[in-house]
């Protein structure tokens, strides 16, 4: 291997894939490095599998490729399941695996293809270890990979691993490798880690330094590590005042990233996540193919980003308006004209369809069924707990469901009847089984249908009070309702803060809905009204202290 | 390098050999229990035919076969020896010597060509036979020529009749006496729910469903590339959208009407389908279906189906073109490709040649069952004048 | 415009300034710097891997379970396993999707299966085959990456490969692998002196430095933050515990004894000499396995449209799958049937061997994960829906098994990433389109 200091030109196939550490050999150098990150920690949130492969890719380019299992996170109740992220640590088997993706990249960003590019210097000799060279590569990488600049302790401790182990194995990248590794399976990398340093306007109190603040900006709105940019305005101190943090939160609002974040926020508060596993019996939903499984949270999503962000449209709309995009396999479902063989179609259902808004979506009436029928309970459930957050109680463990689950006869409406009849049952039924009988003209799969057994469906309902006929006149009630809102800007802060709320959190949540509506409903509002807020940006409090304290 | 050769369609879909009409029927009627939205409104309904059979009809095997199954290419190589050598070969010291002798030399002419990629050739070799075809009196179809006793006429030559299991009483299906026993269609349950591409037939004017002298039929071939999706149950998955062919040959409107229920079209003089080569050597190569003097008798199921017969003259010489290919037909499917088309020679009953008088065509019938689907124009072209394309005035490829 | 490429670009150029050069202290020592390099209980015995392929598939109704879950029934084509089901997991409703490409006869499904996308032309590899990226993840270390068997003689008769148009060359001839395994170059890994690598050395060291950041972290968090923070560090420790062990002189490989070599015969499709060949040649892989010259082994019984003939017979098994008349009152194919039988017999013949080499506390099969599987469900359909395929050994504790999953017609490359993920393969995701999944099949991962 030739040594020394040789501009290289990228090769072609690298040339076409983006960079984050994308530096000519010549211009290696290092940033001006800010004063000892000092910081003490108070909460820890795990990057979630999106924002580790998000990160990666920012780093090091979306050609550097690796895979492997993550922990799974668990769903608090009635909450989303990106709030898991405060309440998971590391099992031995996830470590495995973070261990071992850790490895697989470094040793890509190491090999021969990516080096020049992404080592950004030359050791004197490749079989031996080369400090120099090291340090500027942990200096350059670690402030990506930790999210703020790195540590004079930092730089000692990888840089002699790098060292060390390019001794051992007689190669100064399989050291650097190993180092890097290191840095990939580090805490600080793996958790998102407040930092918190003395507020200089109210003495006494602490306040979220400068790269906690990019932290969670960037992983609320693109859902990814901070960027380069960002990361400056933190250098600088720009992010502590109104005006710098203004500037960045409207830039990360403009831009095509954002829709990384609204599309894994909406497949949360959808419960999207259930969708993996869900399966229906094919003699009895034909229709539900493996094609249609896999597009319709894709439908309900393109709906989302279109209405939400290209359009800056009303979020109430998502529950009334008829255009969508459909694929081929979801028009055999829906049972309509398709003409594209494999792509995506912008579709808008007539005017007189019982379809519209995303509760007719698949993704919602088939994801809320069970396998070979449908379900007003589930449907009624999912809609109070997801979209208007109204928490339903699980069902007592004596029921007996033999009579619902009978589905030969008659329509689902008589059924239930035995539910709300019976006060045991009543409290709770007849907050869900109302609404989810409103939905019953689409079948277990999505399909509409007039019959159920020969017998027609009476779609009418209820809901607080606003009486309806049918699906649509549901999705119109459910766009009025006064909780929409509400609970929009308390799921959007649930996903922004990445933990439970506490009562303070839970109030701003409600008055935030207030601001909401002021702004016509607009989601990118709101993300604003949340991203530049203090209530955001101020230091988690670790639950045995108490908030007086810090502030 | 591909290693083994038999014609896909022979061997698509398993049909137990004495299942097989009660396979049929099932497949119909499987159909039947799943409603397909019935009360769509307007008068134009779209079907897409992707479950299309040979329409050979199997009652019980001592009946419809008395002297059991057509002769392999091996029987009819054992048969051709003289008894010393007969003797010696079937020795089982001698396996690789009679392996050798039938699946190679036997199957091959004098120009190096194979028996199945070229039957034509081995028409005159006296070792070939001609099947004795089937002894069954009821087949699929409809009546063809309009006889009562399949007399020799104009277009047609003589033929015996079978009584129709289609709503018809007396039927021309000699596709299915020639080769309604041998073994490898019928022995080893190759059989096909897909002998044609599928294709859309596209019904209009259908106001009245019982009795209705006003419908107009449309029959087309999909665009190229148009895959057709399978259901999660692995049946033809309904209301998927299709794009009509924007090749006009596959392409033809007809005349329809409907009595007492029974959908049945004018006869179309001629007709072609798309299809894509499924065996090897041309694997996915475009081709076409031929079909003369069309007809059609159809169902319209409350469950939104479409089932029946299409029953036609196929030309020997396009059955040829689509149909046969392969060493591995005769060395590993153990079929005598010439054999088979001089049976289908022997019975064909339309068409004769001016000069020789010997016919041209064999009547034939293929059961069809398709399920709601939409349509969409090709690219450039509307609906309107898609649908005005007369029958039969396509040209014949040959 | 693309918003991704503008979000590198936004990354893009960052390191501007002077450059610092820092000299540091090295380490005094590496290798004593985090403690004893040994850690108690021995070496891990090392995992390995095979398949085990069988050319046209099975009589569905005599081969596939009725009965999931553990205990499942035997049918008769299943019976030659019955001492072994406790070992042995089947596998139904599977299938090989082909996205609208066709299906070549006995060209589709092993590609398919093996590498998660359909052929577009039959036999070739459109990409790496599963025991391919296996033996990259843990057949490397050994004198050979893998080694790869075709009992019926064929010599084109392989299977796998990296997908670049390179197929793993095949064996055909017992002696010959002989020669290959325990002929020159061969040393006994029993009597060879420890070594310990230097890359696991290392590896283990920069975990340790992982742990250098636990009190800076530790002292500003509170008591559940420090307790989810001491799991995160348990985890490390364990990891380095195992990699502690790899550095380790192993244990003696017990079962590994030099065979006597073979004696060369010929094999040319006949079904009795195929048995005899198979039977010599997987007992010398299994020993192969045992001495740790390799760790992945791919065996071909015969060939996807099996050439095989009794002796004394033209009739191969693939004219019988299609031209042999349906018996009308079995309704299946007897004399293809009686191959399918033998066959599994074969399969069952080759699991006794390696559940036969006593390793640890178990067996060579526990420590093992084979992977058998056809190219076609019925074979005369040409089927590759429902492909048949089973998984045999624990993987060294990673896999439940003994179980019949049944799946409802979803994709077979779920079987192939659990297979992987079992092996400790670092993948998430296997196939394209249709095919692709991130679902393993949770009931068998431990």
């Amino acid at each position: 291997m030739k040594s020394g200091l040789v501009m290289m030109k990228p090769t072609r196939a690298i040339a076409r894939i983006r960079f984050g550490l994308g530096v000519a050999v010549m211009a290696v150098s290092i940033g001006v490095i800010a004063a000892e990150a000092p910081s003490t920690a108070s909460t820890m949130r795990r990057l979630t599998d999106e924002q580790y492969r998000n990160a990666i890719a920012d780093i090091f380019g979306e050609d550097v490729e690796f895979a492997g299992r993550f922990d799974p996170l668990v769903r608090p109740p009635h909450g989303l399941q990106v709030q898991g992220v405060s309440q998971i640590a590391v099992s031995p088997a996830g470590l495995e695996q973070y261990d071992k993706m850790a490895r697989v990249i470094a040793a890509q960003v190491v090999d021969e293809r990516h080096r020049n590019l992404l080592v950004g210097c030359r050791p004197q000799t490749a079989t031996m270890p080369d400090d120099s060279c090291a340090e500027a590569f942990v200096r350059r990488t670690g402030e990506f990979v930790f999210r703020r600049p790195v540590t004079q302790a930092d730089v000692k401790s990888y840089v002699s691993a790098a060292h060390a182990s390019a001794t051992l194995t007689k190669s100064f990248y399989t050291g650097l490798a190993d180092a890097l590794g290191a840095m990939l399976t580090s805490p600080r990398f793996l958790f998102d880690l407040d930092g918190t340093e003395p507020d200089p306007a109210h003495p006494g109190a602490q306040r979220l330094d400068a790269y906690s603040k990019a932290s969670r900006l960037s992983l609320f709105l693109w859902n990814t590590t901070p960027d380069r940019e960002l990361l400056a305005a933190a250098a600088k101190g720009t992010l502590h005042t109104q005006a710098g943090l203004k500037q960045q939160v409207d830039r990360l609002l403009q831009s095509p990233r954002l829709e990384s974040g609204v599309r894994t926020f909406f497949s949360d508060m959808l419960g999207f996540d259930q969708i993996t596993d869900l399966s229906k019996d094919g003699t009895i939903y034909p229709q539900f193919t493996r094609d249609a499984k896999r597009d319709m949270p894709e439908q309900t999503l393109r709906t989302i980003v279109d209405l939400l962000l290209t359009k800056n449209g009303d979020y109430r709309d998502l529950f009334t308006m008829r255009h969508t995009f459909l694929t081929r396999a979801l028009g055999a479902v829906y049972r309509v004209e398709v003409p594209d063989q494999r792509g995506w179609v912008p579709y808008d259902f007539p005017e007189d369809s019982p379809r519209a808004g995303i509760l007719s979506h698949m993704s919602f009436v088939a994801t809320f069924s069970p396998p070979g029928r449908s379900s007003p309970t589930l449907r009624g459930k999912a809609l109070r707990e997801l979209v208007l957050c109204q928490p339903v109680p699980d069902p007592p463990n004596n029921v007996n469901f033999s009579l619902v689950e009978n589905t030969k006869t008659g329509t689902v409406r008589d059924r239930l009847t035995a539910h709300r009849a019976n006060p045991a049952c009543a409290g709770c039924h007849k907050a869900m089984d109302p609404i989810g009988l409103s939905l019953e003209n689409f079948d277990g799969a999505g399909t509409y249908r007039l019959h159920e057994n020969g017998a027609l469906i009476d779609a009418s309902g209820d809901l607080e009070g606003h009486a309806y006929n049918d699906p649509v006149g549901l999705g119109q009630a459910v766009r009025n309702h006064p909780q929409l809102p509400v609970c929009l800007s308390k799921r959007l802060v649930e996903y922004a803060v990445r933990r439970p709320l506490d009562a303070d959190e839970s109030a701003w949540a409600k008055t935030l809905s207030t601001r909401f509506v002021e702004s016509n409903y607009r989601l990118r509002d709101l993300m604003r009204i949340i991203a530049a807020s203090d209530q955001f940006l101020k230091p988690s409090v670790a639950r045995e202290t108490t908030s007086r304290e810090v502030q | 390098m591909m290693r083994f050769f038999v014609p896909l369609r022979l061997a698509v879909r398993p049909v137990p050999v004495i299942g097989l009409l009660v396979a049929v029927v099932l497949a119909l009627s499987a159909a039947g229990t799943r409603s397909f939205g019935a009360n769509r409104e307007g008068s134009t309904r779209v079907f897409l035919i992707a479950n299309s059979d040979h329409g050979f009809h199997y009652g019980k095997f001592e009946e419809d076969c008395p002297k059991g199954f057509e002769a392999t290419v091996e029987e009819e190589f054992v048969q051709s020896l003289s008894p010393a050598e007969r003797e010696r070969l079937l020795k089982p010291e001698n396996a690789k010597e009679y392996g050798n002798a039938w699946k190679n030399d036997f199957i091959t002419g004098p120009g190096g060509e194979n028996v199945c990629n070229n039957p034509k050739s081995f028409v005159n070799d006296p070792r070939r036979r001609t099947y004795r075809g089937v002894s069954s009196k009821v087949a699929y179809g409809l009546n063809l020529d309009g006889t009562t006793d399949g007399r020799a006429a104009a277009k047609t030559c003589a033929h015996a009749k079978f009584e129709g299991v289609n709503g018809e009483p007396l039927v021309d299906n000699q596709l299915y006496r020639a080769l309604g026993c041998s073994k490898l269609s019928r022995g080893t349950g190759a059989s096909t729910h897909q002998y044609l591409d599928p294709f859309l037939i596209e019904l209009r004017g259908l106001d009245d469903l019982k009795n209705n002298d006003h419908v107009e039929m449309s029959i087309y071939s999909t665009a190229d590339g148009d895959l057709s999706l399978k259901a999660a149950d692995g049946s033809d998955l309904a209301y998927q959208t299709f794009t009509i062919t924007p090749n006009p040959r596959w392409r033809t409107t007809v005349k329809a009407r409907i009595v007492d229920g029974v959908l049945m079209a004018d006869p179309i003089p001629m007709m072609h389908l798309h299809w894509v080569m499924s065996t090897w050597g041309t694997f996915g190569q475009v081709s076409e279906h031929e079909f003369r003097d069309v007809r059609f008798r159809l169902t319209l199921g409350p469950d939104g189906t479409l089932t029946g017969v299409m029953a036609n003259y196929r030309p020997l010489d396009n059955i040829y073109t689509v149909g046969y290919c392969c060493k591995g037909t005769a060395s590993t499917a153990n079929n005598d490709c010439a054999s088979e088309y001089n049976t289908m020679l022997a019975m064909a009953d339309g068409y004769p040649d001016p000069v020789t008088g010997k016919c041209t065509m064999i009547s034939a019938a293929q059961v069809i069952a398709g399920v709601p689907a939409f349509l969409v124009p090709p690219q450039g072209e509307t609906l309107s004048a898609v649908r005005t394309g007369r029958p039969g005035s396509t040209t014949a490829s040959r | 415009m693309s918003p991704v490429l503008k979000r590198r670009t936004v990354l893009r150029g960052l390191f501007q300034g002077a450059t610092i050069a820092v000299t540091l202290p090295y380490l005094d020592c590496f290798l004593n710097s985090h403690g004893t390099l040994l850690a108690e209980g021995g070496a891990p015995l090392p995992v390995r891997f095979g398949t085990w392929f069988w050319g046209l598939g099975v009589t569905p109704v005599r081969w596939f379970p009725t009965k999931t879950g553990r205990d499942y029934d035997l049918p008769p084509e299943l019976q030659p396993l019955a001492k072994h089901q406790g070992k042995v997991s089947v596998f139904s409703g599977f299938d090989c999707l082909t996205d609208g490409k066709p299906n070549f006869p006995h060209g589709t499904g092993v590609p398919t299966f093996r590498t998660g996308t359909a052929p577009g032309q039959g036999g070739a590899l459109p990409g790496p085959t599963f025991d391919n990226i296996v033996a990259d993840a843990i057949g490397t270390g050994t004198r050979f990456r893998t080694l790869d068997i075709s009992a019926i003689g064929d010599r084109n008769n392989s299977l796998s490969g990296a997908g670049t148009g390179q197929m793993n060359p095949v064996e055909t001839s017992a002696l010959r692998l002989y020669q290959r395994i325990f002929g020159e170059g061969f040393t006994d890994p029993n009597a060879a002196t420890f070594t310990p690598d230097p890359k696991v050395i290392a590896h283990k060291s920069v975990l340790s430095a992982v742990k250098d950041q636990r009190q800076s972290l530790e002292k500003s968090l509170g008591v559940a933050d420090r307790a989810r923070l001491d799991q995160y560090f348990t985890a490390v420790r364990q990891v380095e515990g195992q990699l502690a062990i790899q550095l380790e002189k192993p244990e003696p490989l017990v079962a590994c004894k030099v065979p006597k070599p073979p004696e060369e015969k010929e094999v040319q499709s006949v079904m009795e000499d195929v048995l005899e060949n198979h039977e010599i040649m997987v007992h010398l892989l299994a020993m192969a396995l045992a001495c740790n010259q390799t760790k992945v082994v791919n065996i071909a019984f015969n060939n996807p449209a099996s050439s095989l003939t009794k002796r004394g017979s033209s009739t191969t098994h693939h004219q019988l799958t299609h031209d042999e008349v349906i018996d009308p009152v079995l309704g299946y194919q007897l004399g293809a049937t009686k191959f399918i039988e033998e066959i599994m017999k074969s399969w069952g013949t080759f699991l006794s061997i390696l559940d036969g080499m006593p390793e640890g506390s178990g067996t060579l099969l526990d420590h093992m994960l084979v992977v058998a599987h056809s190219e076609t469900e019925l074979a005369r359909n040409h089927n590759v829906n429902n492909l048949p395929v089973m998984f045999a050994g624990g993987a060294g504790g990673r896999l439940h098994t003994g179980m019949h999953i049944q799946a409802k017609r979803e994709p077979i490359s779920r079987v192939a990433l659990t297979a992987m993920q079992a092996m400790g393969v670092s993948i998430e995701s296997f196939g394209t389109l249709s095919m692709q999944t991130k679902k393993p099949i949770g009931e068998l991962l431990v």
